[in-house]
């Protein structure tokens, strides 16, 4: 099944809390165990360098091109999702990786204060940034710890993640103006759909109840999440974790939009030409004025003493051209990357695919959004969330 | 005995001068093979009647047929006068004891027996009375009625498996070789009972064998199968006294049979006169034997080969000019093997059949 | 050596594998369904507050619908595998070999492709059998998709060889002349089926259930590819809890009632069969 992109768990909105660094080493293996449902004694190790990550780093031509460039022998797992890949790390499964790449709170919030991944050599990895867009140019906090002192991971593929339309129902302009209320408009009752990636589902939800997801939430506040999560989650004609399933129904007309999506869910129906299935970032909402929330993919270091240099070989060598256009075009999935500030990477993408990441209005889209980043009391909104979704049938 | 207190029979009540189960022609093929070949036959109303044949004779197939669990490819079968060809097994006042006896192994000695009275929706308490009337009947004793089946021995079984056919109260009793997996003691006791109470139940019965000897005991008329075809019908005294085929005879028993051409038997040289060509066949206990080698009355000279003392007979292997014969003679006769002895018979002894 | 010592020195592998890869994360999951919610400590005190929650915070529904899924499912599976299981006895040697292979081949295709292909099939609009109805015979109809009958259909559809199977054997287990002796006393076809067919195949029926019934509690994908989560099964709901949430004693306190629901299920059925019978045929 489709591996789920961007999410952020509770644990990450309380950093420190829950006596993580207390865990004992029975409770962590323990948790490997329950969430993995293999011993992770099972995952050999060999010499070479191993991937926890999302499907585009594992195209086969990214890992031959490494392969035949350095002789280092490259495996990979794919993520199931963020949280689970943490939860691996911390059931001692740091000895097994070297590479994971998750979104921008983990490496700053969760990952470094637990020791669970490096820092990079900031002389080696910051010219790197000079690199790519201005939006990342240093000092780029979510790259840095919270200190300011040290660098933790290379940024690469980045979008804006909110939903998707039916162009031909409706229209970009009136989508983006219209923003979240869309799904608070009766008439599309019954004619949207739910991508259930369920914290960006929450953090949708807010923007809906008209609540800032990432500022800290008043009674009220809960109550309007509530009735609108309800309202939502009642009115979906389907919820499902596969974005295919959604793009389909919305081409065979059963639904005119869904919610949590973006470049990462249009891109590759839009590829082979469907390009009504169109990525909406709206221009106006409750987060400080904006609607949108933009994700940012952070590769790093596991804290692994064994291919701990090859491991900082890949970090740098997937920034190259050649490695990032084949992540940006990873398994057939079209995204953006950062390096694509330079005309060198641009330049290899044709006016199509181009289009199908909606590239004229990228950075519009940016502009429109705000970062991803922890919501305040998400344990509170995802049981209600939660809630309504076991309440529905 | 049997209480009337069922309604099925009420259709099909017995009608003076009418065959209780009338066989019109019934053939039976499966694919090419010839099971049954036109097989007529009347089965009287309160007959034991007895099928034998070799195993592959038909028999089975024939008593499937007249249970409603096969149906022929061509003839009719009449239950007392009505057409029951095409009636369904559930349907007919009949039922078959089978050879495995076919035992409702889930349920308990009782339940079995009760079986036939449940498919009728008879309420639990009249046909758990009944059960245990059948029991006595079968001699088991209504203790029986809780035990398992699968904890019964096999004598045990069998009169399991006769009670629960005749809860069923049927019309005829069909029985394909029930008593064929028991030894010998227990076969010849529950072959006497049974006959006694087909006697007692005045029920028609209709059994099949491989075993004449078994028909012997206990049938009223003998119907004797070979490849599909009835060859013989009639009384235990007329098949083993008046036997119409060598097969016939041949299947009842150790019996001799020697050739008949212009007269005589030509493997013995001996006169037969007038007698037609065909065959004779002497029973073992029709030959007469001397000691020595002086010639008699019409006779042969045979050498004894082997000397099997059975009880209250003893049986000869003779090497004569015809090959093999054998001659059983009374316990006390003294001779022993090597021996070379006159062999004799009367000639009314020597039945004669055709083929 | 005695032969009781040998038995459990044979045993003995078997035992330890279970312990290791049954009782022991079993135990894991007990335990952690005792700890505060949204911890991650396995020595904190001991609480029931999950067990409280699982009763009062809504997740009747989903434990409703995993329920009735299963035992809908289980009979929908008995119904369709009777008549399926003794035509193929019935066939034995004369083709029974392929139809049996047809019907088994699909489970060594992963459960979400084929419920994928099922999706298709059924999609509205361009989907397989709306879109060939349409183009061959300009008849336009809807799709069950993303309703809970969908769910439905496809949990029959993925369960139906694990109840198959099974009743094969049980069908096997009726010797034809225990047929022919209950109708030749007066059974119809309806009595013969109650007072003998079933009793006698009941070991492969009962097996069939309860391999139809566990896996039913435990399935999640139906209901997420078919059903555009028209319902919520609990193991979603399991789910949800370790991952999003991060509440693993909650999710471990879910698992344990559906492991309890699930003995209360298997344990009674068990003890009615003789496993023996079935298996030396």
């Amino acid at each position: 099944m489709t591996a789920q992109r961007p999410r952020l768990p509770q644990t990450l909105r309380r950093p420190g809390a829950g006596g993580m660094s207390r865990r004992s080493v029975l409770g962590g293996m323990a948790a490997g165990l329950a969430a993995s449902g293999l011993p992770g004694a099972a995952l050999a190790q060999d010499d070479g360098i191993a991937l926890l990550t999302w499907d585009a780093y594992a195209d086969p031509r990214l890992l031959d091109m490494w392969r035949s460039q350095t002789d280092v022998p490259i495996r990979y797992e794919i993520h199931i999702s963020d949280p689970t890949s943490v939860n691996r790390l911390r059931a001692g499964e740091t000895s097994v990786w070297n590479f994971i790449n998750l979104n921008n709170p983990w490496a700053r919030e969760i990952m470094y204060p637990e020791d669970l991944i490096y820092a990079l050599p900031r002389d080696r990895f910051e010219p790197l940034y000079a690199q790519m867009f201005e939006k990342f140019a240093m000092p780029y906090d979510w790259a840095l710890s919270k200190d300011g002192e040290n660098l933790l991971g290379v940024v690469q593929r980045f979008e804006t993640f909110d939903f998707v339309v039916n162009s031909d129902v409706i229209s970009p302009a009136m989508a983006k103006d219209e923003g979240w209320d869309l799904f608070n408009n009766p008439d599309f009752a019954g004619r949207y759909g739910i991508l259930a990636y369920e914290d960006w589902n929450v953090m949708d939800i807010c923007m809906g109840a008209g609540i800032h997801p990432f500022k800290p939430k008043t009674e009220a506040d809960y109550a309007k999440f509530e009735d609108t999560a309800r309202a939502w989650i009642n009115n979906a004609k389907m919820i499902t974790t596969d974005f295919v399933q959604l793009n389909l129904a919305m081409l065979n007309g059963e639904i005119d939009l869904y919610f949590t999506g973006g470049t990462y869910t249009a891109s590759s129906a839009r590829a082979e030409g469907a390009t009504n299935i169109y990525a909406i970032t709206p221009n106006s909402g409750p987060a400080d004025g904006k609607g949108g929330i933009n994700w940012i993919e952070l590769n790093s270091a596991v804290a692994n003493p064994a291919g701990k240099e090859a491991t900082f070989d890949f970090l740098e060598w997937i920034t190259t051209p050649d490695a990032a256009e084949i992540v940006a075009r990873g398994n057939g999935n079209l995204q953006p990357v950062s390096q694509m500030a330079q005309d060198e990477v641009l330049g290899r993408f044709s006016a199509d695919e181009l289009n199908a990441i909606q590239w004229d209005e990228f950075d519009e889209r940016i502009a429109n959004a705000v970062e991803f980043d922890i919501v305040p009391d998400y344990d509170r909104l995802y049981d209600i969330y939660s809630a309504a979704i076991r309440d529905r049938g | 005995m049997i209480a009337a207190d069922l309604s099925m029979t009420q259709d099909s009540r017995p009608v003076l001068g009418q065959a209780a189960l009338s066989l019109q022609g019934l053939s039976r093929s499966f694919g090419s093979l010839q099971a049954l070949s036109s097989v007529s036959l009347d089965i009287e109303e309160g007959e034991f009647f007895t099928i034998v044949g070799p195993s592959g004779s038909g028999k089975t197939t024939l008593l499937r047929i007249l249970a409603g669990l096969d149906q022929p490819t061509e003839g009719q079968l009449l239950l007392r006068g009505r057409d029951i060809t095409r009636l369904a097994p559930n349907k007919r006042p009949t039922a078959m004891v089978f050879q495995s006896l076919a035992l409702f192994d889930h349920r308990t000695v009782g339940e079995n027996v009760g079986f036939a009275l449940k498919m009728r929706g008879i309420a639990k308490a009249k046909r758990d009375a009944r059960a245990r009337e059948l029991l006595e009947l079968v001699r088991l004793g209504a203790e029986y009625f809780d035990k398992p089946v699968t904890q019964c021995s096999g004598g045990e079984r069998q009169r399991v498996a006769l009670a629960r056919v005749l809860a069923s109260e049927p019309e005829i009793l069909f029985f394909d070789e029930p008593l064929s997996a028991l030894d010998y003691r227990l076969r010849k006791t529950l072959e006497v009972e049974l006959r006694a109470l087909q006697k007692r139940t005045g029920r028609t019965f209709v059994y099949i064998t491989h075993s004449l000897e078994e028909a012997m005991v206990m049938s009223d008329r003998i119907g004797i199968m070979r490849d599909g075809q009835l060859v013989q019908v009639g009384s235990p005294a007329e098949i083993y006294g008046r036997p119409d085929s060598r097969f016939v005879a041949s299947f009842m028993g150790e019996v001799n049979i020697l050739k008949v051409a212009e007269g005589r038997l030509p493997e013995l040289d001996l006169p037969l006169p007038g007698t037609p060509d065909g065959y004779v066949v002497l029973r073992p206990e029709a030959l007469r034997l001397e000691e020595g080698t002086e010639t008699g009355a019409p006779g042969f000279a045979a050498r004894v080969a082997e000397v099997f003392r059975l009880g209250s007979r003893v049986q000869l292997h003779l090497e004569s000019p015809a090959g093999l014969m054998i001659a059983e003679l009374p316990a006390e006769t003294q001779i022993r093997p090597g021996a070379t002895a006159r062999v004799s018979f009367a000639p009314e002894a020597a039945h004669w059949v055709a083929e | 050596m005695s032969p009781g010592r040998t038995g459990y020195l044979f045993a003995l592998p078997v035992a330890l594998f279970l312990l290791a890869g049954f009782a022991t994360p079993i135990g894991i999951v007990a335990w952690y369904s005792l700890m505060e919610p949204r911890t991650f400590a396995l020595t904190a005190e001991t609480t029931l507050t999950n067990y409280r929650a699982a009763f009062t915070e809504g997740y009747g529904p989903p434990f409703f619908w995993s329920i009735t899924g299963a035992v809908a499912t289980t009979l929908a599976c008995a119904l369709l595998a009777w008549p399926t299981a003794k035509m193929l006895h019935q066939l034995a040697g004369r083709g029974a070999a392929v139809l049996t292979g047809l019907i088994a081949v699909p489970i060594f295709v992963s459960e979400s492709v084929r419920l994928f292909g099922m999706s298709l099939f059924l999609m509205p609009g361009g989907g397989i059998l709306a879109g060939s109805l349409r183009a061959l015979f300009d008849v336009n109809i809807g799709t069950v998709l993303n309703t809970k009958l969908g769910v439905f259909l496809g949990m029959v559809y993925v369960h139906f060889p694990f109840m198959l199977f099974p009743l094969l054997l049980g069908v096997a287990l009726i010797p034809q002349d225990r047929r022919d002796a209950a109708r030749d006393l007066g059974a119809s076809r309806w009595q013969i089926l109650r007072e003998v067919e079933l009793p006698l195949a009941m070991p492969g029926l009962i097996i069939g259930a309860l391999l139809t019934f566990v896996l039913c509690v435990g399935a999640n994908a139906e209901a997420a590819i078919l059903g555009g989560q028209a319902i919520s099964v609990v193991t979603r709901a399991i789910e949800q809890r370790f991952s999003y949430a991060q509440d693993w004693p909650m999710g471990a306190a879910l698992t344990m009632l559906v492991v309890a629901v699930t003995a209360l299920v298997v344990f009674p059925a068990l003890a009615r069969i003789d496993l023996n019978k079935l298996i030396r045929r």
